[in-house]
C-alpha cells in the first residue's frame, strides 16, 4: 500500500470515527483493470476498501446531493472546482461536506489504451513507474503513462485542489500545464466534419450527462416529451442538438474533469466544444469555472459593461 | 450436421461470392473492433475478443419508422405503413453469444400473434456465420447463462479455428453446417469432410475453454427473487453508484424495450419506435405525472428481474448471454456478476 492510500484510509477512518461525516465518498477496486468504482464508506471496514491510483477519473461530486447528510469526498483538482460550482449554485450546504483534496498525477484515458490495443477488452493493467503495462490475452503492451493520459489531464492547469478542508500530501501533483487549448480545426468545413463524425457515434444512452456533476437538471430537456425539444432517436440531427445543448448549458460551468468522455461507451469525444465555451467565457468575462467561491458566475449576473461583440452579422 | 474443414483462403473466396450478391456485415478493427458492412474479406478481423456494439441493432433498429401520416393527402393515403428494409445479409464472424441473443430476441419479436414484421423480415433475410471462441475476455460469463464458446444456438454456419497459421491466410477452420440456410450459403462450394480427430480436438479445446469460465450465481435461485427478495434492502445496496444511464441496456444484446412516439408537424408526421431503457427515470412516467418506479433501486431491480425472473417465466430462458458488455460499458464500474452474487445470497 502506498503512502497516499494509507493517508486516504486514515483520514476516512478518522472522519467517520469522530462522526464528522456519515459517509466518505472515494474509490475502490472495480471489476476491470483501470476502472475503479465509487466507494461509499460508512464504517472502518469501508474505509479500508478505499484505494487510489491513476484510474480514479470519475467525478464523485455527482453523488454529493443524495446518500447522506454529512459527506466527505475525495477530490482531485477538477473535482474540487466542480464542488465550488455546485456550492455557488446552492446544491448543498458548505458545512455538510468535508473536501479531502488529493493532488492529482493525471488520470488514464481508458479509450486511448483500447485504441492502442485495438480491443475493448484487456485482462490486466499495472503501473510500473511512468509506464503502464497492459495485457490482453497473449499480448502485452508497455505504454508510457504520458501517452495514455487524458487530454484534459495533460492540459490541466490546476491538478492540486484549489478548495479543500484537508489536503493530502502523499502524492505529487502533475506539473500544472499552461492550459493549452484542445485543438479544433481552423477550417469551418473540417470543423463541421469532425463534429458530424463524433455525433454520429452517439447512441443516446446519456452516460455523459448522468456522470456529470454539473448536469443535474431535475428534468433534462433531452428527456422532455411535451414539447419534445430533442428527438430521442440517435439520428444525426438529434445527436448534434443534444451534444451542442450540453456544451452550451455547461458554458462557464464545465471544469474539464473528463468524466463524460470516460463514461461514453462508444468513444464520443467533443471535449473541444466544451473547451471552446470555456475560452469564450474566460476571454469575455475573465471568469474561470470553479476557481474561487466568491467569483460570481457571469451568466448569473448583468453588467452594463458586459461585452456584446458576440452580436454580429454573419 | 455436416462438418467440414476450410482454409482462410477458401473462406475469403466464399466471402467474395457473398459480397457480390448480398450485404456482408462483419467485425472490422478500427479504433476498436466494430461491426461494419465490408466490401472484401481483407477488412474482416478474425482475432478479436468481441465487438464494441452487439448485433441487435441489425434486426431491432435504434429507431424505426412504423408508419407515416398526412391528413392533407387523399383519404386512402392518410396513413401509410413503412416497409421494412431487409436486404439479404450475411452477419459474418460474430461470437456465439451474439447468435444466441438472436434466439432470445426471437422469442419476443416472433411470438404469435404479435409477430414484429420489421424484425421478422430482417431475421428471415439474414444468415448468421458464427466464429467460435478460442479465448475468453475478462467480462465473459456465457457458460453461466446457458451459452458457451462452442454454442451453436442461432448459427447457420459455425466456424472454429483449428489452426491459427503463421500468416492470416494460412489459418484453417472447422466449418459446421448447422441449418438449411447455412447450407445454401455454400451452394457450389465443395466442402471437404472434417476428420474425426479434428472434430474431437476442437470440441475438447472448447470444453477446456468453457471450464476456465467462472460460474456466477445460481440462476435458478435468482429466478425466485421476485417472490422472496422483492423488498430486500439488497437492491438499494447494489445500485448505490448507478447513475441511471442506458449504457448497459443499449449495449446489451438482449435488452429490447422501446418507446413509440408520434412526430407531428402541421397535420403530417410519422410514428417512430425508439430504443428505451428501464434505467431511465422517465421510462415508466405516466402522462398524469405519476411514476410507478420513482426510485433508482426500483429501476435496477426491474432490470435484473426482467432478465432473470420474468423473461425466464414468459420465454423460458434468462435474457442474458453473458457477453459482459454491460460490465465494460458501465461508467461507474457496476458489475452484473457481483449484483447477481449479492442477490443470490438473499433468496
Amino acid at each position: 500500500m502506498n503512502e497516499l492510500i494509507r493517508q486516504i484510509r486514515d483520514t476516512a477512518r478518522r472522519l467517520l470515527e469522530e462522526r464528522q461525516v456519515e459517509l466518505v465518498l472515494g474509490f475502490e477496486a472495480g471489476p476491470l483493470p483501470l476502472r475503479n468504482t465509487p466507494c461509499f464508506a460508512r464504517s472502518a471496514d469501508g474505509a479500508d476498501r478505499l484505494t487510489w491510483d491513476r484510474a480514479c477519473g470519475l467525478n464523485l461530486a455527482v453523488f454529493l446531493d443524495g446518500p447522506a447528510r454529512r459527506i466527505a469526498i475525495l477530490a482531485k483538482g477538477c473535482d474540487s472546482r466542480a464542488i465550488v460550482n455546485l456550492l455557488k449554485e446552492r446544491r448543498f450546504a458548505r458545512e455538510n461536506i468535508v473536501i479531502v483534496g488529493v493532488p492529482c498525477e493525471g488520470m488514464i484515458d481508458r479509450r486511448k489504451v483500447e485504441r492502442r490495443l485495438g480491443e475493448t477488452d484487456f485482462d490486466d493493467a499495472r503501473f510500473e513507474g511512468e509506464r503502464l503495462v497492459v495485457r490482453s490475452g497473449a499480448r502485452t503492451l508497455e505504454l508510457p503513462v504520458a501517452e495514455v493520459l487524458r487530454d484534459a489531464c495533460r492540459e490541466c492547469a490546476m491538478p492540486t485542489p484549489v478548495f479543500y478542508d484537508i489536503l493530502l500530501d502523499g502524492a505529487t501533483a502533475r506539473i500544472p500545464a499552461a492550459g493549452s487549448e484542445a485543438a479544433s480545426p481552423a477550417d469551418r468545413a473540417e470543423r463541421w466534419q469532425r463534429f458530424e463524425a463524433e455525433a454520429a457515434k452517439c447512441i443516446r444512452c446519456y452516460a455523459c450527462r448522468n456522470v456529470c456533476p454539473l448536469c443535474y437538471c431535475r428534468e433534462c430537456c433531452a428527456d422532455q416529451s411535451g414539447p419534445r425539444w430533442v428527438g430521442p432517436a440517435p439520428t444525426p440531427a438529434d445527436n448534434q442538438v443534444f451534444l451542442l445543448m450540453r456544451a452550451l448549458h455547461l458554458a462557464g460551468r464545465c471544469v474539464d474533469c473528463g468524466a463524460c468522455i470516460e463514461a461514453c461507451p462508444v468513444g464520443v469525444d467533443v471535449r473541444y466544444l466544451f473547451k471552446r465555451m470555456e475560452r469564450e467565457v474566460r476571454e469575455r468575462f475573465g471568469y474561470e469555472s470553479g476557481r474561487a467561491l466568491d467569483e460570481k458566475p457571469p451568466l448569473a449576473g448583468y453588467g452594463t459593461d458586459d461585452p456584446e461583440d458576440f452580436i454580429t452579422d454573419v | 450436421m455436416r462438418r467440414g474443414t476450410i482454409t482462410r483462403e477458401d473462406l475469403n473466396e466464399l466471402i467474395r461470392r457473398w459480397t457480390a450478391e448480398r450485404k456482408v456485415i462483419a467485425p472490422v478493427r478500427r479504433d476498436v473492433v466494430e461491426l461494419s458492412p465490408v466490401g472484401s474479406a481483407d477488412e474482416i478481423a478474425m482475432d478479436y475478443s468481441n465487438t464494441q456494439l452487439p448485433t441487435k441493432r441489425h434486426f431491432f433498429r435504434p429507431s424505426e419508422v412504423l408508419l407515416r401520416f398526412d391528413l392533407r393527402a387523399a383519404p386512402d393515403r392518410h396513413v401509410v405503413e413503412a416497409e421494412s428494409d431487409a436486404d439479404p445479409t450475411v452477419l459474418f464472424g460474430v461470437r456465439p453469444c451474439e447468435a444466441r441473443s438472436h434466439t432470445l430476441l426471437d422469442r419476443v419479436f416472433l411470438r404469435e400473434p404479435y409477430c414484429d414484421p420489421y424484425y421478422q423480415q430482417r431475421r428471415a433475410n439474414t444468415a448468421v456465420v458464427v466464429l467460435g471462441c478460442t479465448s475468453a475476455g475478462p467480462t465473459c460469463f456465457c457458460t453461466s447463462v446457458g451459452g458457451g464458446p462452442n454454442d451453436h444456438a442461432g448459427a447457420d454456419l459455425f466456424l472454429t479455428e483449428i489452426e491459427h497459421g503463421r500468416e492470416a491466410h494460412a489459418a484453417i477452420y472447422l466449418l459446421d453446417v448447422v441449418t438449411e440456410r447455412g447450407a445454401s450459403l455454400l451452394t457450389g462450394f465443395d466442402l471437404p469432410e472434417a476428420d474425426a480427430g479434428l472434430i474431437e480436438h476442437a470440441s475438447r479445446a472448447a470444453a477446456e475453454l468453457a471450464a476456465t469460465l467462472k460460474t456466477i450465481a445460481d440462476l435458478e435461485r435468482i429466478r425466485t427473487a421476485a417472490q422472496t427478495a422483492f423488498d430486500d434492502p439488497v437492491w438499494q445496496a447494489i445500485c448505490l453508484s448507478c447513475v441511471g444511464c442506458a449504457a448497459c441496456a443499449f449495449l446489451c444484446p438482449t435488452c429490447h424495450c422501446f418507446d413509440i412516439q408520434d412526430e407531428v408537424s402541421g397535420g403530417r408526421g410519422r410514428r417512430v419506435r425508439n430504443w428505451d431503457a428501464c434505467s431511465f427515470a422517465h421510462f415508466t412516467l405516466h402522462a398524469s405525472g405519476h411514476n410507478p418506479r420513482p426510485e433508482r433501486h426500483q429501476r435496477c431491480r426491474q432490470r435484473i428481474l426482467h432478465k432473470f425472473t420474468w423473461f425466464p417465466e414468459n420465454f423460458g430462458a434468462a435474457a442474458c448471454v453473458g457477453c459482459g458488455r454491460c460490465i465494460r460499458a458501465c461508467p461507474m464500474g457496476n458489475d452484473i456478476r457481483r449484483w447477481l452474487e449479492a442477490i443470490g445470497k438473499k433468496v
